[in-house]
């Protein structure tokens, strides 16, 4: 691991090490700390102690957010609209992956290019188009409007990294289950799936947060409050108590936890989807 | 259709009785082909349709066809020229300052140091953040009168009375500095993951050699990060030219369009003033300007992969 | 065999989600909501918000139709009803200004004609605040707030700067702005941020040099090239030139708390130009109890040499409009919203300016604020209204662009007139 260690300047380097590590720290930790620690002081104390710990401890606006029904239900819009993104284009990508990955049949280049290329379109292209499309299918206002052209987009980068996993799954396994009297579904099934879960596990992530984080879609897609996911409540929560800095910074936290959570249980896969979504892609 | 793989020549048996057949491959293609070319390929070849029309968008189809009309506009639209300069602000700042940072931390995180798997941690919080909350959350740091950035400023003595929202000079240096904060941990992930790849033989080898530090770093670090370099300068392009949520809740585009992107100008126009026909042309612009990077991309980065999936996917089965 | 079990029950997990969300995307599809009437509003403060609210739930008891109000902050409003409008699917009542947004949505068929349909109860409304809301003879929204467009401002800090009286023409005002910045006070507060508050300056200019009448005939022939609208605009950036703004203007907010309406209730600037909802938001907005008596109001300037009168006044108010496929019984709600008790209501908990046939039912006593809006549209001898309102959308927004280019210095006043006249070129 430690690439070219000379015994000179360790000391040294250590030291820089630290430096460079903690000013980076700092950088990274100072925006969110001034979230987590505003939320807990009052407009009085933002103004005048920007940068101490809140003197006395604030708890209300955390708990009005914790109470407040509309946090909640923007939680859980974002949460089942993630979930659904989730299931259907890890399920759909699996399937065009596996024969991508396992079998020859004409037009399979065409067709793996076809979706290749769809990795290079920036998704604010196709929003306004898309949400014509929508309008005309009936689908705005409505979460499948969110979570279809959502899924639509995750297909590229899922299915690139899962073929090249399905790809790697040796041929004798296959057989074996041919052998048996398999058919493709069953294979893919009851062998292929259940044997890619770490890959599975990745691309699932990657579907999770990019839905949970995304914003200009459920903009246009969902006008009513009801549907809002968290990101369109933050905006809008931020507009509703612009004079109560406190109580938004309390929002903005609450809405960033979640995320933060997940990162922190889900970190290696999250990690792991990103670089072989980049290298194999 | 549903011709066997024979590339491998792999046993008869196998492809008579394994094999599925052109109706069982096109079911597993279908629910994804259906949703890509719905909600992928539909849109963009309809942006390109309506890219020719006069059209605010209500009341049925579009039908005041005009040509390239939008198109020109478009060339001599100062908010979409200011646009693309803004881009390319942004993409020299990341190429300048972002990406090689995110590169000089990979390299210190490569390091053996106790602690090193909690700052890789924390560094790449950010980039887990939504953008728009990120982008809710500057605008309190940045706000004017009570600033979090203003105090943090007087802490250390400086009273400069900054416009970072407001001072058209200074609001696209505040925008690149949240890009900063918020992307670098990611492409510092993807060097941390390019540098592991690459086998210690190699610096051993060079060391029995008599290679300096910086030779080493030059003959082995930087051409086998090759691929990666190209991939992360790729994303920050095409992460540049669709960027919306952050800008968009931070500053609008604002002040008179001094930090606004083209998918902005685009909402503005589509969903704001109903030029559903101009936002359409704006939207292609987009497209096209992706694609040619595409292009590139794929000259130069994906070509392997896809060289690997036209030779070795179909043999994988039967490879032994 | 355990682990391709554990897969499936998982996938069966995801796929329980997906059935979730679907049927209740299925079920939900009256704009997502199973309430009978969707209500947008942009009173997002209490105690209006709390007010129409109460006026919802009174109706819905009485009438058993149930509501889904949503109280909507005034940009997000707009944002909102932009891409809802695109949508084709409005709610059943949203906030409306009237003029070329309201007839863009009638256009497109959004919006239901009310002619006729009030009968029982139009005739509580001051005729002339219907105005906006007719199009081509026809009403399409009931106003429950009409005003103008003045100069709000804090007489305290213009004690303090030895202005004795509030300025009567353009070259008082702008010795006022310098006598303001002189005594150390930000002359004026804007919302360059927002946009639409700088485009009062330069309609009103327009409207002082052009007059009225070739205002309205620059809108109907898509030609603002006359001379009085480039000098609009140069005086815009004149007074621009002096930085009367507070500082940080560029990306204020109206409503926000380091907004111009927020310095406003502060104390911290001089005045603003804003209409009459513009003592509220300066509570609302700056959290205090605002400027009380030093707060006054002056129309805007006269200009010497221009066509127009001070007695023509930029104005408008708001009003409900009623989405296409609202059931039948909104109307009714509409005339409970007109019950004079129920008006005194809102103008006591709104501070709106009562658009009543007989104020004094609906407000015995007026405060000194509303006393002066309501003098000043009893004097008015013309009105029109806001721009970026009155016309279609594309133009309304391409004038507001404009004037905060002038405003910044970033577009000359030619190039503003340039842009209006493409934009009405590309409209026609």
């Amino acid at each position: 691991m430690p690439a070219v260690n000379t015994k000179r300047g360790n000391l040294l380097r250590n030291t820089g090490f630290y430096i460079a590590a903690f000013l980076t720290t700092a950088f990274v930790a100072t925006p969110i700390l001034f979230a987590l620690l505003g939320g807990f002081k009052d407009n009085q104390q933002l103004r005048e102690n920007a940068l101490g710990l809140p003197n006395p401890w604030n708890t209300e606006n955390y708990t009005d957010t914790l109470s407040s029904d509309v946090f909640w239900q923007q939680a859980v819009n974002s949460a089942l609209i993630a979930l659904a993104t989730t299931f259907i284009v890890v399920a759909a990508a699996a399937m065009v992956a596996f024969v991508f990955a396992r079998y020859a049949f004409r037009g399979r280049e065409v067709l793996f290019m076809l979706f290749a290329t769809g990795l290079m379109f920036p998704f604010a292209v196709a929003v306004l188009p898309l949400f014509i499309i929508l309008r005309t299918m009936g689908l705005l206002d409505n979460p499948l409007g969110v979570i279809l052209p959502q899924a639509a987009f995750g297909l590229p980068l899922t299915i690139v990294i899962l073929r090249s996993f399905f790809r790697a799954i040796p041929g004798e396994v296959e057989e074996a289950a041919i052998i048996d009297g398999a058919s493709p579904w069953r294979f893919f099934l009851t062998i292929l799936l259940p044997m890619a879960r770490p890959a599975l596990a990745t691309v699932s992530v990657l579907a999770l947060v990019g839905s949970w984080n995304n914003y200009l879609l459920p903009l246009v897609v969902l006008n009513d409050s009801n549907l809002w996911t968290l990101p369109l409540g933050v905006d809008q929560f931020s507009g509703q108590y612009a004079s109560d800095t406190a109580k938004v910074l309390a929002f903005v936290m609450m809405a960033m936890l979640p995320a933060l959570l997940f990162y922190g249980f889900a970190e290696r896969h999250l990690i792991n989807g990103l670089t072989a979504g980049s290298t194999k892609g | 259709m549903g011709r066997p793989a024979d590339r491998g020549g792999k046993p008869s048996r196998r492809r008579s009785a394994g094999r599925p057949g052109a109706g069982t491959i096109a079911a597993f293609l279908a629910p994804g082909l259906v949703l890509f070319l719905l909600f992928v390929l539909a849109p963009i070849l309809f942006a390109a349709y309506v890219g020719f029309f006069r059209w605010n968008g209500l009341g049925g189809p579009p039908t005041d066809f005009i040509g390239f009309e939008n198109f020109t506009n478009l060339l001599q639209d100062k908010v979409f020229l200011g646009d693309l300069w803004r881009v390319g602000l942004l993409i020299a700042g990341s190429l300048v300052i972002q990406l090689p940072l995110a590169f000089g931390l990979a390299m210190l995180l490569h390091q053996r140091f106790p602690g090193r798997t909690v700052f890789r941690l924390l560094f790449f919080v950010p980039y887990v953040l939504a953008e728009a909350v990120t982008g809710v959350l500057f605008r309190l740091i940045f706000s004017e009168r009570r600033g979090f950035a203003d105090s943090l400023l007087a802490a250390v003595g400086i009273e400069a009375n900054v416009g970072w929202l407001s001072d058209r000079t200074v609001v696209l240096i505040v925008v690149f500095g949240i890009l900063t904060w918020k992307f670098f941990g990611f492409y510092m992930i993807l060097y941390l993951a390019g540098r592991q790849n690459i086998p210690d033989e190699l610096y051993e080898a060079a060391a029995i050699d008599g290679a300096s530090d910086g030779q080493m770093f030059r003959r082995i670090t930087l051409p086998l990060m090759g691929p990666t370099l190209r991939i992360t300068v790729f994303l920050s392009i095409i992460g540049a030219v669709q960027l919306f949520d952050l800008v968009f809740v931070l500053t609008g585009g604002g002040p008179f369009h001094a930090s606004e992107t083209m998918a902005i100008t685009m909402y503005e126009q589509g969903f704001q003033r109903n030029q559903i026909g101009y936002a359409s042309a704006l939207s292609i612009a987009m497209f096209a300007i992706s694609f040619v990077f595409a292009l590139f991309y794929q000259r130069f980065v994906l070509k392997r992969d896809l060289q690997g999936g036209l030779t070795g996917g179909g043999s994988n089965g039967g490879d032994r | 065999m355990s682990k391709p079990l554990h897969r499936l029950r998982t996938l069966a997990a995801a796929g329980a989600a997906v059935a979730l969300v679907t049927t209740a995307a299925a079920c939900g599809d009256d704009s997502g909501s199973d309430a009978d009437i969707v209500w947008w509003h942009i009173q997002n403060q209490d105690p209006m918000m709390s007010t129409w609210s109460d006026l919802a739930d009174e109706w819905s008891e009485e009438s058993g139709l149930s509501f889904n109000v949503q109280a909507i902050e005034n940009e997000a409003f707009k944002e909102r009803m932009g891409t809802s409008t695109q949508s084709g699917d409005v709610p059943d009542l949203f906030q409306t200004w009237g003029g070329g947004v309201l007839a863009q949505q009638v256009e497109a068929g959004l919006v239901q004609d009310l002619t006729g349909k009030l009968d029982d109860c139009i005739d509580k409304v001051n005729p002339a605040a219907l105005d906006p809301y007719t199009i081509d003879g026809k009403l399409y929204a009931v106003p429950f707030d009409a005003g103008v467009v003045g100069f709000w401002y804090n007489k305290d800090l213009f004690a303090a700067a030895g202005v004795e009286q509030p300025p009567a023409t353009w070259a008082e005002f702008l010795d006022t702005v310098q006598a303001l910045k002189d005594s150390g006070v930000a002359p004026i507060a804007l919302a360059g941020g927002d946009k639409w508050p700088g485009h009062y300056y330069w309609t009103y200019l327009a409207m002082r040099l052009a007059g009225l009448d070739a205002m309205q005939s620059a809108a109907e022939a898509g030609d603002f090239s006359d001379d009085a609208f480039v000098q609009a605009g140069e005086m815009v950036a004149e007074l621009a030139e002096m930085e009367p703004f507070q500082p940080g203007f560029e990306s204020a907010t109206y409503g926000e708390a380091d907004g111009q309406a927020a310095h406003m209730g502060e104390g911290l600037a001089g005045m603003e130009l804003m209409g009459q909802w513009a003592p509220v938001t300066q509570q609302d907005a700056s959290g205090t109890e605002g400027l009380g008596d030093a707060l006054g109001f002056f129309p805007f300037p006269a200009v010497e040499g221009g066509a127009g009168a001070i007695t023509e006044y930029l104005g408008g108010g708001n009003g409900f409009a009623v989405g296409s496929d609202a059931p039948d019984e909104i109307t009714d709600f509409l005339c409970f919203l007109l019950e004079e008790d129920n008006q005194a209501r809102e103008v006591a908990d709104g501070g709106f300016t009562t658009v009543a046939a007989d104020p004094d039912a609906v407000v015995p006593e007026m405060d000194a604020n509303t006393q002066a809006v309501v003098d000043a549209l009893a004097s008015a001898t013309a009105t029109q209204l806001y721009l970026d309102q009155a016309y279609p959308p594309a133009i309304g927004g391409v004038i507001n662009e404009a004037t905060e280019g002038v405003i910044l210095g970033q577009i000359s006043s030619e190039d503003m007139v340039a842009m209006i006249n493409e934009a009405w070129a590309a409209e026609q």
